[in-house]
């Protein structure tokens, strides 16, 4: 299986123009322009006891992780066991019932803007692009928290504003060959291929700094060489000290990537640890077996490939 | 200053030691309710329109005036003498003429305005709809006869009032606001009833629910729209006709003011609710007499408060009283 | 002179050969060389027979209609020599194997033949009594429109059975000075155009009964002739040619604005028709922030224009001002400005909670109450009924702004100081308006229209931004509105009522929503057909309200569309062009060259 996938991985890397050839060069010098300390232990993103109670539903019950700096974990679970609104409570848009989120140790703003602004980015299941910009516009967007520039200089454009402006540009330019978009930097997102767009969103949300990146089913909808694009992707962005979580419904794809992976279970968290762990354990298997026929399907379907 | 003066004059008016005896209130109570049942009738078609496409129509409240414009037509240009004199003929005639004007121009602008914008930007259908309002408006002051200024509407219900002494005063209330306070109840009551029970009714909250499953429960949306319309258009009209023969007088300005009454009150009483457009509607009636009585400014502002009740609810619970609220998707 | 004529080298990826047209229209595809030049040529004579049957009722219709046959030929005037010039263009471009788009080039003069025959042939035949006015009459005979008519026809007809070809894109790229020359002559012809399309047909009104459809006759021959200029890439590579350069287009586009009372519409009428197309050009580019860019509608936004004129009234030392104090005309107006951008900020404020429809309907109540209180002379600031009369007009140095000047050996009208001012202030208006788009926070503004969730997932406060752009909105009004109250001297309530608000919002998008010059061409149609078309000004508003639909149905994105927009609005259209490919405009292809 692993050396189908290298196999795989490295036939990827020689066809498509899109992930390995810019990446290299690129993240040296976004890396250096992140300035992220890398390091693991502190945890960067912690959430303690988070429940979510929506009238007589209860979301979440008492779900507790940590992530740490520069890892990459995973969060899996069958369609409507709460992962979706743990990343909600993760950004901000919901406010848990109970519990805590805690990033570097300061409790979470009850802001999603604010949350973004700390460093937290994230993309969305249904890609929510601006889909009348252009691709850069849309990066530049992402910018907008990391950008100086008030009111008044945003109508004088006086030097400082010009210099704002072109740092960003130049910024922007880089995250679009980071994830191999230059060439559609003027196209508007809305045309873009449906890959396309997945990446344009992750360019768009590292655009404002975050320290951590959640990715809600990133690889859904695409075929294996899209999804193997969207590997080494990830993998590009932990090596800029991003720490990252990841869901998805392609389990493959999770034990491959991740560091760690959560299951997450009726709002619950069923089991964490390394892949192999949670591929080894029972429960998992069991609650993905109970899981609706379509859950099941989805899985054998996404082993097939 | 002024305003604060008149402030007080208006409470002390009202509240202090010469505050009008009862029966003045119960008289404006009586006007707001009689008003307040038309604009809940008028309200009905905003709700059940919005409820299914997420339109605010506009141009329904034009649809009432021509509703009345139709009535009025119809007893002028249609009706033999012998028959204008009975109200029991009349009646009946002048309602199902301004109901059918309003129908057909209410399909029309479905048809024609609205359908082929359905899947359009959201802005589209709204500036749509402000462009059939004014065009209606238009249309009726260039085409009807005279229709530049105000027109009488002729009696065509029991004509005179029913009057009797409350708290040192009399109180009247014309046949023809009873008329109208109770047609519009017991439609309403009839609409509740029919969207509740009947086939169409159910495919109504179906559509309004989900177009697209709808669709595929076998519902034909086009279908539930058009009667949706239909039914909103026939509702307008039988407004327009007895709040013609309440006022005796129409003008081609009264859709679009009751109009935005009407559309306070849906949302009042919460967007998709009959029950609450007609609550709204008897509630914003209150606030116009009861506010121009008792409100600084007098009857000048008694709009304005209205315009002020919208906003307030709108901010605050734009749900209204019988709306589902909101959900944060994300 | 380092030039390469070649027009669409570009865009390799477009089919070199147009793409095969559909239907019936196919069978005529091998002679469409032939209709053409038939649809020119029938044009021309048509130009040259006469129009009507007899002399209309209020005098001979402009430019001799009932003019026998080449009597003068070289006399044409008018729409008939509109028409021969479109005419022997049509051939020309026919003939001429050199020049690419004929398809197109055609289609848009054939557009404007036939607004030409249409539009003068109808109304002869309803100012004469009916057809025997255009055809044939009391022994005389008038087929002119009809000939005119059936070339435009033919001309559409052969012009797109062959199918269209795409709108070339030409990369000449002069010497810098020969650019700017370019430039220079480029914006003089177009204010000569726009001049001749202003005072064409005259002043409406009983004075000149003819004047609405001389002047409509000339919009049409106008915009067939842009079109055609469009549809050769001309147009197209004049606006790179100005974007690169930005600062000094603008410079020159100034001074020419500025140059308007020089020439034919240099008139005190004119004049004063101009300062209040700037007026609403004005207040519809603040607008345009609200509703163009960050996508908030609102209905109520006349308000706001009203609110910046009654300070000024009040400010003014008028009479029937309850303040009586007099300021300076610069500061009255930055007290207007920020007065009203205060109450901007209070009718956004909902935006924090309410959204969409329903934020369209606080605004609309906004208006109401503030169209209610002024009727009602609230406070006794705005006149009531009565209006506050008699405002005095701007004066600097003891001029009077107005009274006529004389510059040198030049008269000048009076209303021209006023004029100035308001190209001044509609320049100031559309700096602003442009440095904001293209800002951090105008980036923010066109994120929260696309996609409000996603872009405060994206760190921007949306709140604090919105009730922003309502704010500087409405100082941009509240500007305008310190204007109009001395330029019209009166200030009533009557001025800012729900309909205002709807033709303003009618003037950003039939303009396109989100551009400068959309606003400005909106503002500029809607201000100026009324004025022409006095004898209709019965069905004004009728026909107002018909267009809104129409605009809505046919064309959402507006004449001068945003690029964003266009794409938005035009997606659903039946044939728009395929997503990806087509599109590749002069930027995308340099960035694909460098990649």
């Amino acid at each position: 299986m692993t050396a189908e996938e290298q196999a795989l991985t490295s036939g990827n890397t020689a066809s498509d123009d899109v992930s390995a050839a810019p990446v290299g060069e690129v993240t040296a010098a976004l890396a250096a322009a992140m300035d992220h300390t890398t390091g693991t232990g502190t945890p960067i993103l912690e959430a303690t006891g988070v429940s979510m109670v929506f009238g007589g539903l209860t979301a979440l019950r008492d779900v507790s992780f940590a992530l740490h700096e520069g890892e990459v974990i995973g969060l899996i679970g069958p369609n409507g066991a709460g992962k979706t609104t743990l990343f909600n409570c993760l950004t901000g848009l919901y406010a848990p019932t109970s519990g805590t989120v805690a990033l570097r140790g300061e409790p979470l703003p009850q802001d999603p803007a604010r949350v973004t602004e700390a460093g937290i980015a994230r993309t969305f299941q249904n890609i929510r692009l601006f889909p009348s910009m252009t691709a850069s516009e849309n990066v530049l967007v992402g910018r907008h928290v990391r950008m100086r520039q008030g009111p008044l200089s945003s109508l004088l454009h006086g030097p400082r504003f010009r210099r704002s402006e072109a740092e960003a540009a130049e910024r922007t330019e880089k995250l679009l060959a980071f994830v191999g978009l230059t060439r559609f930097s003027d196209e508007l997102a809305r045309n873009l291929p449906y890959g396309d767009q997945r990446r344009l969103e992750i360019a768009r949300a590292l655009a404002t700094e975050p320290s951590v990146l959640l990715l809600d089913e990133p690889t859904a909808g695409m075929n294996a060489q899209e999804t193997e694009a969207t590997r080494q992707l990830i993998f590009a962005i932990r090596d800029l000290g991003v720490s990252v979580v990841v869901i998805e419904h392609d389990t493959k794809f999770i034990f491959t990537l991740c560091d760690r992976v959560l299951v997450l279970v009726q709002g619950e968290m069923l089991v964490e640890g390394t892949p192999d762990e949670v591929r080894g354990d029972p429960r998992v298997v069991e609650a993905y077996l109970g899981a609706p026929p379509e859950e099941v399907e989805a899985q054998i379907h996404g082993s097939e490939r | 200053m002024g305003l604060l003066e008149s402030f007080s004059t208006q409470l002390t008016q009202c509240f202090g030691s010469t505050s009008p005896p009862v029966f003045v209130f119960l008289q404006q109570i009586i006007n707001g309710l009689v008003l307040g049942s038309l604009i809940g009738l008028i309200a009905l078609g905003y709700t059940m329109v919005y409820g299914i496409i997420q339109l605010i129509n506009f141009a329904h409240g034009e649809v009432f005036m021509v509703g009345a414009y139709g009535g009025l037509a119809t007893f002028t240009y249609l009706l033999p003498t012998f028959a204008a004199r009975e109200w029991y003929i009349a009646l009946p005639l002048v309602l199902l003429g301004g109901a059918l004007i309003s129908v057909l121009v209410a399909v029309a602008m479905e048809r024609f305005a609205y359908r082929p914008l359905r899947n359009a930007p959201r802005l589209a259908p709204l500036i749509t709809a402000l462009g059939v309002s004014v065009a209606l408006q238009e249309a009726v002051r260039v085409f009807y006869p005279n229709a530049t200024a105000a027109l009488p509407f002729p009696n065509i219900f029991v004509p005179g009032s029913l009057s009797f002494s409350v708290g040192g005063g009399d109180i009247a209330i014309k046949y023809s606001g009873i008329l109208l306070l109770v047609v519009s109840l017991v439609l309403a009551i009839a609409l509740q009833i029919f969207v509740d029970g009947s086939r169409m009714g159910r495919a109504m909250r179906a559509t309004a629910q989900d177009r697209d499953v709808a669709r595929l429960m076998g519902i034909n949306p086009d279908r539930v729209i058009v009667l949706t319309f239909v039914i909103g258009g026939a509702l307008a009209g039988i407004g327009g006709v007895l709040y013609g023969g309440y006022l005796n007088n129409i003008n081609i300005d009264m859709g679009f003011q009751t109009g935005i009454f009407a559309f306070t009150a849906a949302v009042l009483g919460g967007i998709g609710s009959i029950r609450g457009a007609v609550i709204g509607g008897l509630l914003i009636g209150l606030v116009k007499s009861l506010g121009g009585q008792c409100l600084p400014g007098g009857t000048a502002y008694d709009y304005v408060w209205i315009f002020v009740v919208l906003i307030v609810v709108l901010v605050f619970r734009p749900q209204g009283f019988f709306g589902e609220t909101e959900r944060v998707r994300a | 002179m380092t030039t390469t004529p070649s027009p669409d080298t570009t865009s390799p990826a477009e089919p070199l050969s147009p793409p095969p047209p559909a239907g019936r229209l196919a069978a005529l595809a091998p002679r469409v060389t032939l209709l053409r030049v038939a649809g020119g040529a029938l044009a021309v004579i048509g130009a040259l027979l006469p129009w009507a049957t007899f002399v209309l009722n209020e005098g001979p219709y402009p430019e001799k209609s009932t003019l026998q046959f080449f009597v003068a030929p070289l006399a044409v005037t008018g729409f008939r020599l509109h028409l021969v010039v479109l005419g022997l263009a049509t051939i020309v471009v026919s003939l001429v194997p050199a020049v690419p788009a004929k398809g197109r080039i055609v289609r848009a003069l054939g557009w404007g033949i036939i607004a030409i025959a249409v539009l003068n042939g109808a109304y002869i035949a309803v100012e004469g009594g009916g057809v025997g006015a255009i055809t044939a009459a009391g022994g005389s005979v008038a087929f002119g429109s009809l000939v005119a008519l059936a070339g435009g026809v033919l001309a559409v007809l052969g012009a797109t059975a062959a199918g269209l070809e795409p709108v070339p894109t030409w990369t000449w790229r002069l010497p810098t000075w020969a650019e700017w020359l370019l430039l220079v002559v480029v914006y003089i012809l177009l204010l000569l155009v726009v001049a001749a399309v202003l005072t064409s047909g005259g002043q409406g009104g009983v004075v000149n009964p003819y004047a609405g459809a001389v002047f409509l006759s000339t919009l049409g021959a106008v915009g067939g002739a842009l079109g055609a200029l469009h549809a050769s890439g001309l147009l197209g590579w004049v606006g790179v040619v100005s974007e690169r350069h930005r600062v000094y287009s603008v410079i020159v586009l100034l001074a020419v604005a500025l140059a308007l009372p020089l020439t034919g519409a240099g008139t005190e009428y004119w004049m004063t028709v101009a300062a209040n197309i700037g007026v609403y050009a004005a207040t519809a580019i603040g607008l345009n922030i609200v509703v163009g860019l960050a996508g908030l509608l609102d209905l109520g936004y006349v308000a706001f224009l009203g609110i910046g004129a009654f300070v000024a009234a009040n400010l003014s030392g008028a009479a029937a001002s309850q303040v009586g104090i007099e300021l300076p005309f610069p500061v009255v107006m930055v007290i207007s400005a920020v007065i009203a951008g205060i109450f901007g900020a209070i009718v956004g404020s909902p935006t924090l909670r309410v959204r969409g429809d329903y934020l369209a309907i606080v605004t609309l109540a906004f208006g109401e109450i503030f169209v209610r209180s002024a009727q009602n002379n609230i406070g006794g600031l705005t006149g009531g009924a009565n209006a506050i009369p008699n405002i005095p007009p701007v004066s600097v140095l003891g001029t009077s702004f107005a009274d006529p000047i004389t510059v040198g050996p030049i008269q000048l009208p009076s209303g021209v100081l006023y004029y100035v001012l308001i190209v001044l202030l509609v320049a100031a208006v559309m700096l602003v308006f442009g440095n904001l788009k293209n800002s951090r926070l105008g980036r923010a503004w066109i994120a929260i229209r696309e996609d409000e969730d996603a872009a405060r997932a994206m760190g921007i406060r949306t709140g604090p931004i919105k009730i922003l752009a309502f704010l500087i909105g409405a100082m941009l009004a509240g500007l305008a509105g310190a204007f109009f109250a001395h330029k019209t001297a009166v200030v009533a309530y009557d001025s800012f009522r729900f309909l205002e608000s709807v033709t303003l919002l009618a003037a950003v998008i039939l303009g396109g929503m989100g551009t400068i010059p959309g606003a400005v061409l909106g503002a500029s149609i809607l201000f100026v057909l009324p004025e022409k078309l006095r004898e209709f000004s019965d069905y004004r508003l009728l026909l107002f309200g018909i267009a809104l639909i129409l605009i809505m149905r046919f064309r959402p994105q507006g004449l001068v569309p945003d690029r964003h927009r266009r794409a938005e609005l035009a997606a659903d259209a039946p044939g728009a062009p395929p997503p990806l490919p087509a599109t590749a405009p002069v930027q995308t292809a340099a960035a694909g060259g460098g990649s």
